[in-house]
């Protein structure tokens, strides 16, 4: 049974053993209340039906009364402020920094959020450094400035690196007085950051907790903005709510799971760690081509991962076949429209360059045919090239004569001996 | 006939479907209606118009296509000609507790919604219901080849569908069969 099949079946096999919520008393008492009270279903319906005029008459005079309550007050209402057309700000922080010597970079000395609300939001970045690219306004004397940046995120802001920040500079004066010395707008480069440590101590409870029921871990799952997590008993979070789906654990392997964050999937361990990073479009199961390797799909280019999590073969294959199909250990790539074999240790043992790659032993014991910009030539065990790619025709070896191949080359016949070296 | 007489009849015949008939209820409403209204609409229907039944043996035939009529119109009452396009289930929507076990359901129910409807039924009442080809067939009334081709397009659909993290394995290749043609 393929893959496939597994799955599904796995998927019709939980819909198939649900519990079945309505006894069968259930219905038997339905039909009993129908009895009993010896009505037909027309009859029924007819009197849901009256039920239904009064419901519907009761809810239309309510609504009207409301509607024209709500009209009136509209209209006795002074114009609506200007605030409602500014636009939408998701938070406002106010740094107050420090210029450092080389001008160019400044140290942040406080850091007050104005907007709390809006801020605890877990995909809205946080901004781990600043550093100032383009200045646009003279230098101010670095004895008397200090300088605050008013940082304006707007939503479509989420990943920029170039956020407009306001900044003022205040001058310091002698009687510990401030004016404003500049006030100007620049192109600052931010490095965001999408997640937060303090995040998590600043998070005031959760969208919804489940039940300390999860595996054999005494987890609750909990949900965060639809993203979820875990924690254990002791409140702490096991694994951030930052994942659309989390997996079960041990389905791919024991203590993993998968999960999927921007629709890429990715493995996390029962310590919450990411052993493998939401990256890739797809995983296949653990030891299906090799032992202790998993196909990773990404960018609809294959590669394998290790169960340490580590990329053995980066995914930039087209394709990846089985291993031992051509010869024990190795395994066929393509790579664009060339093929090659990568090794068990995850190397390129034959570099993805030939059109065309024949079964070993074809030809000669220990040879494969390899074909390479319309010419033939040969690779050996140790995916040496023996015989350069440079003839235009092979025949069998030991037609002519034992252990010497006939090839053509130019329009030229000639023999190349069990070594690959050409005799005459 | 006497309506206790009824009652019982009717209710000898229905003992049989129960559990499938629930599930069958369950997986076909899914996003459209609650499918405990579905049930005992269904049920009520099936028993006002029970004496009409002339073949007592066709009775889940008969309550099969009761409830797909609901349904049917439930659908045209309220226009929803299919389900959204994102398959992958909305964790929003889980309410209660053993949430991963519903999640699978879930995403297979909304997986469902996207084969015609004669396919999902048929997938319905053999993997979830548990019928058997000949017992769809009769409800269906179909022929079994028929069913047979449903059942195996349905799962191939759904395969495709229900979201697998995943890569399916690449057919084998044979290149040099052809290079030895081009030689001799």
């Amino acid at each position: 049974m393929s893959y496939k099949e597994n799955i599904l079946n796995k998927y019709f096999f939980a819909a198939k053993n649900e519990r079945v919520e309505i006894p069968f008393d259930e219905i038997n008492k339905l039909l009993n209340s129908i009895n009993a009270q010896n009505l037909s279903l027309n009859h029924f319906h007819a009197k849901t039906i009256i039920n239904l005029k009064y419901l519907i008459m009761t809810s239309t005079l309510i609504t009207t009364l409301v509607a024209g309550i709500y009209f009136f007050n509209i209209q006795n209402e002074p114009a609506i402020s200007d605030t409602l057309h500014q636009p939408d700000i998701s938070a406002v922080e106010t740094f107050t920094i420090n210029k450092n010597q080389n001008k160019k970079t400044f140290t942040i000395l406080d850091k007050s959020i104005s907007n709390q609300k809006t801020y605890v939001k877990p995909e809205k970045p946080v901004i781990s450094s600043i550093n100032i690219t383009q200045q646009t306004e003279p230098e101010i004397n670095k004895f008397e400035s200090i300088t605050q940046l008013i940082i304006t995120q707007n939503d479509t802001a989420k990943n920029s690196n170039d956020t407009l920040i306001k900044r003022k500079t205040y001058k310091n004066q002698s009687n510990n007085s401030k004016h404003i010395a500049s006030d100007a707008t620049l192109n600052v480069n931010i490095n965001v950051k999408n997640e937060s440590n303090d995040y998590a101590e600043k998070r005031n409870g959760y969208d919804k907790i489940f039940d300390f029921n999860f595996n054999n871990y005494k987890w609750a799952m909990v949900l965060v903005d639809h993203k979820c997590g875990f924690i254990d008993t002791t409140g702490k979070e096991i694994i951030k709510p930052v994942y659309k789906i989390i997996g079960h654990f041990g389905e791919y392997k024991e203590n993993w799971a998968w999960v999927l964050m921007n629709k890429k999937i990715g493995f996390i361990d029962t310590s919450g760690r990411e052993i493998v990073k939401p990256v890739y479009d797809a995983i296949n199961y653990f030891d299906e081509y090799k032992e202790g390797w998993a196909l990773i799909k990404k960018n609809k280019r294959y590669g394998f991962i290790d169960t340490t999590g580590y990329e053995i073969v980066s995914p930039v294959y087209k394709h990846i076949y089985n291993f031992g199909e051509y010869k024990e250990d190795w395994a066929l790539i393509r790579l664009g429209k060339k093929y090659g074999f990568i090794n068990t240790t995850g190397n390129e043992i034959v570099k993805p360059v030939y059109q065309s790659i024949g079964n070993f032993d074809e030809y000669k014991e220990n040879w494969a045919l390899i074909v390479k910009d319309k010419k033939f030539g040969f690779i050996d065990i140790s995916g040496n090239e023996i015989v350069a790619p440079i003839y235009d025709q092979i025949y069998n070896i030991g037609e002519f004569k034992d252990n010497w191949m006939k090839v053509k080359k130019n329009g030229k016949e000639l023999f190349i001996d069990s070594n690959g070296e050409e005799v005459f | 006939m006497d309506s206790k007489t009824k009652q019982k009849e009717f209710m000898l015949l229905y003992e049989v479907i129960h559990t499938s008939f629930i599930k069958y209820c369950k997986a076909k409403s899914y996003g459209i209606m609650d499918y405990k209204d579905l049930v005992n609409e269904s049920v009520l229907r099936a028993f006002e118009k029970f004496e009409r039944l002339q073949k007592k043996d066709s009775f889940a035939a008969y309550i099969y296509s009761i409830a797909s009529n609901i349904i049917k119109n439930e659908l045209r009452r309220k226009k929803i000609s299919r389900l959204p396009d994102n398959y992958i289930i909305d964790v929003k929507q889980l309410t209660e507790n053993h949430a991963i076990q519903k999640f699978e359901i879930e995403i297979l129910y909304k997986a469902l919604h996207k084969l015609p409807e004669k396919q999902k039924e048929a997938i319905i009442l053999f993997e979830i219901s548990g019928y058997s080809i000949k017992e769809i067939a009769e409800i269906q009334k179909s022929g079994i080849s028929a069913i047979k081709q449903r059942l195996k397009r349905g799962r191939q659909k759904l395969s495709e569908l229900l979201y697998v993290p995943v890569v399916m394995k690449e057919e084998k290749r044979q290149p040099l069969k052809v290079l030895l043609m081009l030689f001799f």
